[in-house]
C-alpha cells in the first residue's frame, strides 16, 4: 500500500515538472524571441524561473515561435564559422539528457527540451546547432542583419515570340509571262518573296531596287507562283528559259496516279476532250490557210453506215433494244442480252452510246437479269427503263452508278415472266409505264414507286382451239398516238389484239377478244389473206405528225417470223365487236427472205418504214414510191441478223443492233426526206390500197 | 492508274493529236506525253491562261464557272479541260484531224 502511494507520488511529482517544463520551455521560446542577445540569460533565468514553478505564461502562437526559432537558426547558421562537431555533439548530449527521464533537473530537462525543439523546429532540413551553440554563434555575428527569406511563388508564362509582319513594296500584279532573257538569273535569285497574286493596279513600283524591267520581275514572280507552298521554293536555276517547276518524286506521282479523285478527273476530261476533238465547230476562219479539202456532200440514193458502235464487252451478246435519247439527239440507248460467253459483267447489259464517240459508251448500266426491252423516258432525260427476262422492270439514271436506282419486286404483283414490252404513255404530268410480259399479265407503273403496279390486268383469250392456256403471250405492244389505255398486242400466235388498261364506256379492262386481227387459228396452206402465221416480232403504229395526219393515227405495222410485214388499219377503239371478227390487213409485204425482227415508221415521211430481217439486211420502204419492193436495202455487217430497228429523233438516222452486239447508225439520205405533198400521196396510196384489200 | 493510261492512250490514238499534258492545280505536270522542256512550259503556261480565264468567267457571272477552253492557232489547237484540282492538255493538229 505504501509502495503505491510513493509511486503514485512519484508520478504527481513526474507530471508536474513536465508541466513546469512545458511553461519553461514556452517562455525561453518567448525571451527567445524577444532579445536573441540576451537569450542565454533569459535563457537561464526562465529555467530557473520555470524550476521554481512560475506561473504558466500564455502560450505564444506557435507559428511566431517557429519563425522566431527559424530567424535564429538562419542567422546561427549565416554567422557559424564552427565545426560542426560541437553541434553534433551538443544534440547527443542533450538526447541522452534528455533520455535520462529520472532526472529532475529543471533547467537541464528545459535545456534539452529547448535543444530538441530547436533540432525538431530545424526539421526543415537545416543542420541545426543546439540552443547553446546557436548562442555562441548568435553572439559571434551579431554585427548582420539576418537577411529574410521567403519562399515566393512564380508563375511561368509562356509567350510566344511576338510576330513581326514585314511587307516589301514591290508590284503586286498577275505576272505575264514573257520568255527571259538570257543574263538574269542571279537578280532573280534575290528577287523579294513571292506575294499573292491579286488583282491590283500595275502603279507600285519598287523603291530602292534599279526599276527593273519587268520580264525579269514577272519570270521571277512566275517562277515563284508557280512553287508550291509544301515544298521549299527551288532555288531558281540559271536557264534561259523558265525555270522548271518542282516534280514531283515517283512514289508521290504514282500515289497521285491512283488516287481515285485523278482517276474520275481523268475520265471525266478525257470525254470532254473527245467530245470536242470530234466537233470541230468552231471552224476555220482563214480559208487562205491549207485546209483540207471537204469530201462533196454525195446526194446519194442508198444509205451510208455513219457510225458503228461494238466493244469489246457487247461482243458476245445481242442487242435487244434501241433506243434515242429524246433530249441529246446524239445519245442512242443499246440494251443487250446475256453473254454467251463467261463475262464478268452480269447478265443485263445497257449502253448509252455517243454518236461523236465511238469508241467507248457514255454510260454502262448494268442488272442481274439480261435485258429485254428498254427506253429512254421522254419526260425525264436521265432516266432508263428496262424490262427484264426475270419479269423485273429496273429503272436507271444516268446521273447514278451503273446499278439500277429502284427495281420492280420479282413478285406476284409485278412480272413475272419476260418483259417484251415498255411503254411510257401520257403526258409530262401525268404519265405512266404500261409493261408487258409473255405470260398475259399487263401492269401499270408510276416511275418513282415502282414496289408495286398501279393496275395489272391479265389478258386471256377465252375459246382459243390453238394454245393450251388461255393467256396471251404478248411479245409486242403499241399504243396509238395519244392513246394511253388502249393498246394492241401482238401475240405467239400471230394474231393481233385489242385491249383496254381500264374500263371504258363499252370496253372492259382487258383483252377484246372479238377484234382479233388475223387468223386466230391454224389454216392449211394456201395463200393467207392476212394475218401472220408465227410470233409478231413487232408492232408500230404510225406516228401522226404532219398535215393531214388524222387519219393514219390508226396505221399501224407488224412484222412476223413468218417472212412478212403487214399493214393495218385498227377498228376504233371505242365500238368493240360484240362477236368474232377478223380483220384483214391492208397490205402485206412479203419481199423478204428470212424472219422479220423489226418494223418501224420514220418519224419524217408519212410513207417510209424500216425493217430488219434475219439475214442482217436493213430495208426502207417508201409507200409513196413502191408497193411492194423496198426502195433501198443495205447489208448490215456480216450478215448476221439484225435484232432491232430505230429510227433517230429527227428522221435522218437509222439505228440497227444485230445479234453481235453491233450497233450500226445509218445515215438515210434523200430517201427519208419528205416533199410537200407526200402526205397527201400517201393518203391516195392507203385509199388505193384498201379498195385492192376489200376487193381480194 | 491502268484506266488513266488506258484513257490517255485512247485520246493520243485520235487523229491530229500531237500531245497530251496533265498538270495539277499547281501547275506541276503529272504526266505528259510531248517531252519535258516543252511539257514544262506548257504547264506553267496553261495553267496561268486557264486561271485567267476562269476568273473572267466568274467575274462576268459568279454563278458561272469555266468547264472547256480551246486554243486555235495557225498550227494546232490546244483543248484545256480544267477542274477543281487538275487540268487535262490537249494539243492536236486539227487539219490533220479533219482530214
Amino acid at each position: 500500500m505504501s509502495t503505491r502511494k510513493d509511486e503514485l507520488e512519484k508520478k504527481r511529482q513526474k507530471l508536474e515538472e513536465l508541466r513546469k517544463a512545458r511553461e519553461s520551455r514556452k517562455i525561453n521560446l518567448e525571451n527567445n524571441r524577444r532579445d536573441p542577445i540576451a537569450a542565454p540569460a533569459s535563457r537561464t533565468a526562465s529555467s530557473s524561473a520555470s524550476a521554481s514553478a512560475s506561473n504558466a505564461l500564455a502560450p505564444t502562437p506557435p507559428l511566431a515561435t517557429s519563425r522566431h526559432d527559424v530567424d535564429a537558426l538562419v542567422a546561427s547558421l549565416v554567422g557559424e564559422r564552427d565545426s560542426p562537431a560541437v553541434r553534433a555533439s551538443t544534440p547527443l548530449s542533450a538526447l541522452s539528457e534528455h533520455d535520462d527521464k529520472g532526472s529532475d533537473v529543471g533547467s537541464t530537462v528545459g535545456s534539452s527540451v529547448t535543444a530538441r525543439e530547436s533540432s525538431v523546429v530545424s526539421a526543415a532540413g537545416l543542420q541545426t546547432p543546439t540552443g547553446g551553440a546557436g548562442q555562441q554563434q548568435q553572439q559571434a555575428t551579431t554585427e548582420k542583419p539576418p537577411p529574410t527569406l521567403t519562399v515566393a511563388d512564380f508563375l511561368i508564362w509562356d509567350l510566344p515570340p511576338r510576330e513581326r509582319v514585314t511587307y516589301s513594296k514591290e508590284v503586286q500584279t498577275n505576272p505575264v509571262p514573257t520568255p527571259l532573257a538570257a543574263p538574269r538569273p542571279r537578280r532573280a535569285s534575290r528577287s523579294p518573296s513571292p506575294t499573292p497574286s491579286s488583282p491590283s493596279d500595275y502603279a507600285d513600283a519598287e523603291p530602292g531596287s534599279d526599276a527593273p524591267p519587268p520580264p525579269r520581275r514577272t519570270a521571277s514572280t512566275s517562277t515563284s507562283t508557280v512553287t508550291p507552298v509544301p515544298a521549299a521554293p527551288p532555288a531558281p536555276q540559271p536557264t534561259p528559259s523558265l525555270a522548271p517547276p518542282p516534280t514531283l518524286t515517283d512514289e508521290e506521282r504514282k500515289a497521285l496516279m491512283s488516287s481515285e479523285a485523278f482517276v474520275e478527273f481523268v475520265e471525266r476530261a478525257g470525254k470532254l476532250v473527245e467530245v470536242a476533238m470530234a466537233r470541230p465547230d468552231g471552224g476555220v476562219w482563214d480559208y487562205t490557210v491549207g485546209v483540207g479539202e471537204g469530201t462533196d456532200s454525195d446526194l446519194t440514193r442508198t444509205v451510208q453506215l455513219s457510225v458503228e458502235f461494238l466493244s469489246d464487252r457487247v461482243r458476245s451478246r445481242a442487242v435487244t433494244a434501241l433506243d434515242w435519247s429524246y433530249k441529246f439527239p446524239e445519245l442512242l440507248l443499246a440494251a443487250y442480252s446475256k453473254s454467251r460467253t463467261l463475262s464478268t459483267d452480269q447478265d443485263g447489259y445497257a449502253a448509252v452510246w455517243n454518236m461523236h464517240v465511238p469508241a467507248r459508251p457514255e454510260f454502262v448500266f448494268q442488272c442481274q437479269s439480261d435485258i429485254t426491252s428498254a427506253i429512254f423516258s421522254p419526260h425525264h432525260p436521265t432516266l432508263i427503263v428496262a424490262g427484264t427476262y426475270s419479269g423485273q422492270v429496273v429503272l436507271w439514271d444516268t446521273r447514278a452508278k451503273s446499278l439500277p436506282v429502284l427495281k420492280t419486286p420479282l413478285s406476284g404483283a409485278g412480272h413475272t415472266h419476260p418483259v417484251y414490252s415498255l411503254a411510257m404513255v401520257g403526258t409530262a404530268n401525268a404519265h405512266a409505264l404500261v409493261s408487258a410480259s409473255t405470260d398475259g399479265s399487263v401492269c401499270g407503273w408510276q416511275l418513282d414507286m415502282l414496289a408495286q403496279p398501279t393496275e395489272s390486268i391479265e389478258l386471256t383469250v377465252p375459246s382459243n382451239p390453238q394454245p393450251k392456256t388461255d393467256e396471251l403471250a404478248i411479245t409486242c405492244m403499241g399504243f396509238p398516238d395519244s392513246e394511253t389505255t388502249s393498246f394492241l398486242v401482238g401475240t405467239e400466235e400471230g394474231a393481233v389484239y385489242q385491249g383496254n388498261r381500264f374500263d371504258r364506256a363499252g370496253a372492259k379492262a382487258g383483252v377484246n377478244p372479238y377484234d382479233v386481227y388475223g387468223r386466230a387459228g391454224d389454216k392449211p396452206g394456201g395463200v393467207v389473206r392476212g394475218g401472220h402465221a408465227g410470233p409478231v416480232t413487232g408492232l408500230h403504229f404510225h406516228p401522226v405528225n404532219g398535215p393531214g395526219g388524222g387519219t393514219l393515227g390508226d396505221l399501224f405495222l407488224t412484222s412476223s417470223v413468218d417472212w412478212t410485214v403487214q399493214l393495218w388499219r385498227a377498228k376504233s377503239i371505242s365500238r368493240p365487236s360484240t362477236h368474232f371478227t377478223p380483220h384483214f390487213p391492208v397490205s402485206v409485204f412479203t419481199d423478204f427472205s428470212d424472219y422479220v425482227y423489226d418494223v418501224r415508221w420514220s418519224p419524217l415521211h408519212p410513207a417510209v418504214f424500216a425493217t430488219a430481217d434475219g439475214s442482217g439486211r436493213l430495208d426502207l420502204y417508201n409507200l409513196n414510191a413502191e408497193l411492194e419492193v423496198p426502195v433501198m436495202s443495205a447489208h448490215v455487217g456480216q450478215g448476221r441478223a439484225l435484232n432491232k430497228v430505230d429510227w433517230s429523233r429527227d428522221g435522218k438516222s437509222v439505228a440497227t443492233g444485230g445479234v453481235d452486239g453491233r450497233v450500226s447508225v445509218f445515215e438515210v439520205g434523200q430517201i427519208g426526206q419528205p416533199e410537200s405533198d407526200e402526205w397527201a400521196r400517201f393518203q391516195k396510196t392507203l385509199s388505193q390500197l384498201e379498195s385492192a384489200a376489200a376487193q381480194a | 492508274m491502268s484506266e488513266v493510261e488506258e484513257t490517255i492512250k485512247r485520246l493520243s490514238s485520235h487523229k491530229g493529236v500531237e500531245g497530251i499534258v496533265i498538270v495539277n492545280s499547281e501547275g506541276i505536270p503529272i504526266r505528259s506525253t510531248i517531252d519535258n522542256n516543252l511539257t514544262i512550259q506548257y504547264s506553267a503556261l496553261i495553267t496561268q491562261l486557264a486561271a485567267k480565264a476562269k476568273s473572267v468567267v466568274r467575274d462576268l457571272d459568279p454563278q458561272n464557272d469555266l468547264t472547256f477552253l480551246r486554243l486555235r492557232t495557225k498550227k494546232h489547237e490546244i483543248m484545256v479541260a480544267p477542274d477543281k484540282e487538275y487540268i487535262l492538255i490537249v494539243i492536236q493538229n486539227p487539219h490533220e484531224a479533219s482530214s
